[in-house]
C-alpha cells in the first residue's frame, strides 16, 4: 500500500482520506489542510518527509507555466524545500495537461457551448493550458488576472496581451507573499465580496480557480456555466444558490472519486516510482488515458444530475 | 548615497515612462493616491507623486497627508525609480518600507512592472 499525502494551504474543513487503486497500485490518500498557515505547512512537511511515498502540495501553485516560461511562486518553493527525501509535486503538470483536454472535450461534447461565448477567466496565469485552449476553441475570453489578483481594473482581452503582461509581471509577482495574490485558508470560506461584477454578468461561462471566482462572485448568476477544479458538496450548493446552471470540474475522477491534481501527480509519482522531474507531458497524457480522463459536468439546475456529452 | 537631484531625475524618468504606457492611465483611472517618497538618509530629497484620474504628477517636498509612504535609502529609491531594480525584493527584505495597504502596495508593484518589467 502506497501512502500519498496532500498538504494544502486551504481550509481544514475540506480534509478527507480515502483508499483506492490508482494506476494499478493500492493507495492510501489523505488531504490535510492548514488554513493558510505557512509555518504549520512547513512543520507538517518536515514530519511527513521520509515517511510517505509521495507528497502533493495543494491550495497554491509552485510552478506556473506561461507561454513556454516557467515561473516559481516563492512561498510554494520554500515549502517544497522543506522536503528532502520524499518526492513532492504541486500538480501543475497534471493540471496543465488535464485542463487542456477538458476544454477540448467540453467544446466538442459538453452540454453548454464554448465557441463564440463570452468567458470570464478569473485567473489564467495559474492555468495557462486552459487559457490557451479556450482561445483555441474560439471562446471570447476576458482574462481577469489583473482585476482579481491585483485589483487593477483592466480586463485583458487577448491571449497575446496576456502573454505580454505575464512577461512583464509574473517574474516579480511570484515573489510576493501568497496571501497578497490568492485567497488562502479562512479567506476561502469568507462571505464573497463583489468585485468587477459586470464581468461575471457579461460572461456566459466563468472559468478558473474556484476560490478566486467564489471570493468575488455576485449573488445572482442565472443560467451561467462554471469551469473549475475540485468542488465539495458545499461548493456545489453555493454555486447552485447563485443560479449557476452547469458546473464542469476538470479534476480527474478515478473510481468515482474526484482528486485534486496535486494528489493525482503525487499518486503517479508514487505508483511509477518516478522522480518528480521525470514526469513529462507524454507520461501525463498516458496516465490520463489510463484512467479514461474526461471532465465532469453537473447540471445544477437539474437537481445535481451528472450530465453527459450532449448539446 | 544619491543626491536630491539624482532622485528627482529618477522620479522624472518614472513619470515620463508612466506617460509613455497608455494602458497605465486606464489601469489607474480609479486610483487617486498621494505617494510620499522619503529617503531616510536625505532629508532635503523628499518628493510627492500624485496620481489622479490615471495621470501622475511629481511635486517637490512631502507634506500633508499621504496614502502611501515609501521609505528607503536615497540610492535604493533612485535605482528603483530609474527601473534598475524592482521594488519586490527590497520590499520583501525590508530595505524598502511601504506604509500603505496591501492593495495599494500591489498596485504600485504592477505600475513599476508595467513600465520596466521583462
Amino acid at each position: 500500500m502506497k501512502k500519498v499525502v496532500s498538504v494544502s494551504l486551504g481550509a481544514k474543513s475540506r480534509d478527507h482520506a480515502a483508499r483506492t487503486d490508482l494506476f494499478g497500485v493500492p493507495m492510501e490518500l489523505q488531504r490535510i489542510g492548514v488554513d493558510g498557515d505557512l509555518e504549520a505547512a512547513r512543520k507538517l512537511l518536515r514530519e511527513l518527509d521520509g515517511h510517505v511515498d509521495a507528497i502533493g502540495l495543494g491550495g497554491l501553485d509552485v510552478y506556473l507555466y506561461v507561454a513556454g516560461e516557467q515561473y516559481i511562486i516563492q512561498d510554494g518553493w520554500r515549502l517544497m524545500e522543506e522536503v528532502k527525501k520524499t518526492p513532492v509535486v504541486d500538480g501543475s503538470r497534471v493540471k496543465d495537461t488535464a485542463e487542456r483536454r477538458a476544454i477540448h472535450w467540453l467544446a466538442e461534447k459538453g452540454p453548454f457551448p464554448l465557441t463564440g461565448q463570452h468567458v470570464l477567466m478569473v485567473s489564467s496565469l495559474d492555468r495557462f493550458g486552459m487559457a490557451e485552449e479556450l482561445a483555441a476553441v474560439g471562446a471570447d475570453v476576458v482574462y481577469g488576472d489583473l482585476m482579481f489578483a491585483t485589483g487593477v481594473p483592466y480586463p485583458i482581452r487577448s491571449l497575446d496581451e496576456l502573454k505580454e503582461i505575464a512577461r512583464k509581471l509574473a517574474r516579480e509577482i511570484v515573489k510576493l507573499p501568497i496571501h497578497m495574490i490568492y485567497p488562502v485558508g479562512k479567506a476561502q470560506e469568507e462571505e464573497p465580496v463583489e468585485k468587477f461584477p459586470e464581468f461575471y454578468h457579461e460572461a456566459q461561462v466563468i472559468a478558473g480557480d474556484y476560490h478566486m471566482m467564489r471570493r468575488y462572485m455576485p449573488k445572482e448568476l442565472p443560467e451561467k456555466a462554471v469551469i473549475t477544479q475540485t468542488t465539495t458538496q458545499a461548493d456545489r450548493e453555493f454555486l447552485k444558490g447563485r443560479g449557476i446552471r452547469w458546473l464542469a470540474t476538470t479534476t480527474p475522477i478515478i473510481e468515482g472519486r474526484s482528486f485534486a491534481t496535486n494528489v493525482v501527480e503525487a499518486a503517479l509519482v508514487a505508483a511509477k516510482g518516478w522522480h518528480p522531474q521525470e514526469v513529462g507531458r507524454e507520461e501525463i497524457e498516458a496516465a490520463l488515458d489510463e484512467i479514461g480522463y474526461q471532465p465532469t459536468v453537473i447540471d445544477l439546475g437539474g437537481e445535481g444530475r451528472q450530465a453527459h456529452g450532449h448539446r | 548615497m544619491a543626491t536630491a537631484e539624482e532622485l528627482r531625475e529618477a522620479l522624472e524618468d518614472f513619470v515620463a515612462r508612466y506617460q509613455e504606457e497608455p494602458r497605465l492611465k486606464v489601469m489607474n483611472r480609479d486610483w487617486d493616491r498621494v505617494l510620499h517618497v522619503v529617503p531616510t538618509d536625505l532629508p532635503e530629497g523628499r518628493f510627492t507623486l500624485r496620481v489622479k484620474e490615471g495621470d501622475v504628477l511629481l511635486e517637490d517636498g512631502a507634506s500633508g497627508e499621504a496614502d502611501m509612504v515609501l521609505r528607503a535609502k536615497s540610492d535604493l529609491l533612485t535605482d528603483l525609480f530609474f527601473g534598475d531594480i524592482s521594488p519586490t525584493e527590497p520590499y520583501m527584505q525590508g530595505d524598502l518600507r511601504i506604509e500603505a495597504s496591501e492593495e495599494d502596495t500591489i498596485r504600485l508593484d504592477v505600475i513599476t512592472l508595467m513600465i520596466w518589467g521583462e
